[in-house]
């Protein structure tokens, strides 16, 4: 999965979950500040992206690294690093 | 210790005849019933219901304008609580910036958590296989017992007491009765009271096993509910929400409030012999202790608006209860379980507003469906079918619920 593909994906992500226009997402929006998210928000990512990309958030490892997340560009490192790791199997990935 | 008095200053309705006090007072004196056949909509999910009939909402708004931030922990409970909380708060004028008061405080009531929220979940939930089966973090806050006064306050910005009420169909009087009770020892100066009841096949299947909904009038569903009369059958449930704005005489005249009545008592007490019901001697009690809480003699109640659901044992222990209190005092009694069925946790809230407007128009709504009153409740002094027109300075309102749970309140003209 390319980059840009990721970035396809957490887009439409954003827009079905939160009601966002495309045009108020783009990489370097921060998720608090400025497309006015919050925790609970955070929550209902988390088990949306478990759900689509198929893997599991491990408390113990992951929390800090959600914690250190500021942008959609940071989101989709992250996708992508799991990714790379083979802890998300693209091949089974909702599309 | 020198208690407050309690004005009436707002209140907002969705009823069965839709979204308005207005409409809902106008279907109300009309004698139009909201009852209709719910098979085509309902009847698979009503799996061995004799009952197939209800009071929907009709025309229910469009909740899309409450903030997703708040919507996303809403069921259809909670949208219809928030958004009869805010149309009371305007219809009262209460400015924006008092909301956020400490001063201003919530009760409100609903039968349980959401149950279109609990089935959502439940259907994920239970035949899932996936780790994580539950659908998003808001389900929680729909089902919780508090749901509607929890979203209210956060989606309206409330800072004061709050408190949810569980009590089925005594709910809202309930809710009333705490809110009044919080003004007059002066720990708020103003509450949202109210109550909501979604439309869920659950509710009208309980009913039914239980014998209490209405069955033998599902090609006439207009028929029915039949409160007192003779060939009633059970009762039908309905869906809405209402709110009251009460008020300290002392806030509501410092702003200049309009005020619409008075609150004046409440009592409410329980009976442990039935789950199903509660005993005429019980509601007697409630009602001699409200009517002392209130300082208001019986021959001082000008209208009673019974609950009376048209079951055939709670309309007989209601109609003993008042007999035993009210004997032969001429005291016009109705119930608008006929019009608009049994809007359950809503139904105190609604028909004391509804009482409310009968109160300031000077004009009593009858029992709809009451041609021929049954024997044991023959005693009362009914509202002729044609309605009646009298001077009312003074109503009860009645409220009994599953559990044996009995509430009234005593609502008066106001006069400084």
């Amino acid at each position: 999965m390319t980059k840009e593909k990721i970035y396809e994906f957490m887009v439409g992500i954003f827009v079905e979950l939160f009601e966002l226009t495309e045009a108020e997402i783009h990489p370097e929006a921060t998720l608090f500040d400025e497309l006015g998210l919050d925790s609970l928000d955070m929550v209902d990512l988390v088990i949306e992206m478990q759900s689509q990309f198929g893997f599991k958030v491990e408390r113990t490892m992951d929390e800090e690294k959600l914690r250190s997340i500021r942008t959609i560009n940071d989101l989709c490192l992250m996708i992508e690093e799991k990714i790379k790791s083979g802890e998300i199997d693209v091949s089974g990935a909702k599309s | 210790m020198k208690y407050n008095r309690v004005l009436i200053t707002g209140y907002a309705a969705i009823s069965p005849y839709g979204v308005g006090a207005g409409k809902m007072f106008d279907g109300l004196f009309d004698n139009r019933s909201c009852v209709v056949n719910v098979k085509e909509e309902m009847g698979h999910r009503l799996k061995g219901s004799n009952c197939l009939v209800a009071a929907p909402i009709q025309s229910p708004p469009d909740f899309r304008g409450i903030p997703r931030k708040h919507r996303r922990n809403m069921g259809p409970l909670a949208e219809l609580a928030y958004q009869v909380s805010l149309d009371a708060l305007s219809h009262a004028g209460i400015p924006s910036d008092q909301v956020g008061s400490p001063e201003l405080g919530l009760v409100f009531s609903s039968s349980t958590g959401s149950a279109q929220a609990m089935e959502d979940v439940f259907r994920v939930y239970l035949d899932s296989t996936a780790e994580q089966a539950l659908p998003h973090s808001g389900s929680f806050f729909k089902i919780m017992s508090h749901t509607c006064s929890a979203n209210v306050a956060h989606a309206l910005g409330i800072k004061g007491v709050t408190y949810s009420v569980n009590s089925t169909c005594a709910s809202s009087t309930q809710a009333i009765g705490i809110g009044y009770e919080q003004l007059k020892q002066g720990h708020q100066d103003i509450m949202i009271c109210g109550g909501a009841e979604e439309m869920h096949p659950l509710v009208l299947s309980i009913f039914d096993l239980l014998q209490a909904a209405s069955w033998k009038y599902n090609d006439e569903p207009t028929k029915t509910p039949r409160p007192f009369d003779a060939q009633r059958d059970g009762t039908v449930c309905g869906a809405g929400a209402g709110a009251f704005i009460l008020e300290t005489e002392e806030s509501a005249l410092k702003r200049g409030a309009q005020v619409y009545g008075e609150v004046v008592g409440y009592y409410t007490n329980i009976d442990p012999t039935s789950m199903a019901q509660s005993t005429h001697e019980s509601i007697a009690t409630c009602i001699r202790k409200g009517l002392k809480n209130a300082g208001v003699e019986t021959h001082e109640i000008d209208y009673i608006n019974a609950h009376a659901t048209a079951t055939i044992a709670g309309d007989i222990s209601e109609s003993q209860a008042l007999t035993e209190v009210f004997g032969d005092l001429d005291v016009p009694v109705s119930s608008l379980k006929g019009h608009m069925g049994h809007t359950l946790a809503a139904s105190g809230v609604l028909e004391t507003m509804a009482s409310l407007e009968m109160m300031l128009s000077g004009r009593l709504i009858p029992s709809l469906n009451l041609e021929t009153p049954a024997q044991e409740t023959a005693s009362l002094h009914h509202v002729p079918a044609a309605g009646l027109r009298k001077k009312i300075s003074c109503f009860l309102k009645n409220s009994f619920a599953f559990g044996g749970v009995n509430a009234v309140l005593i609502i008066k003209e106001y006069a400084k």
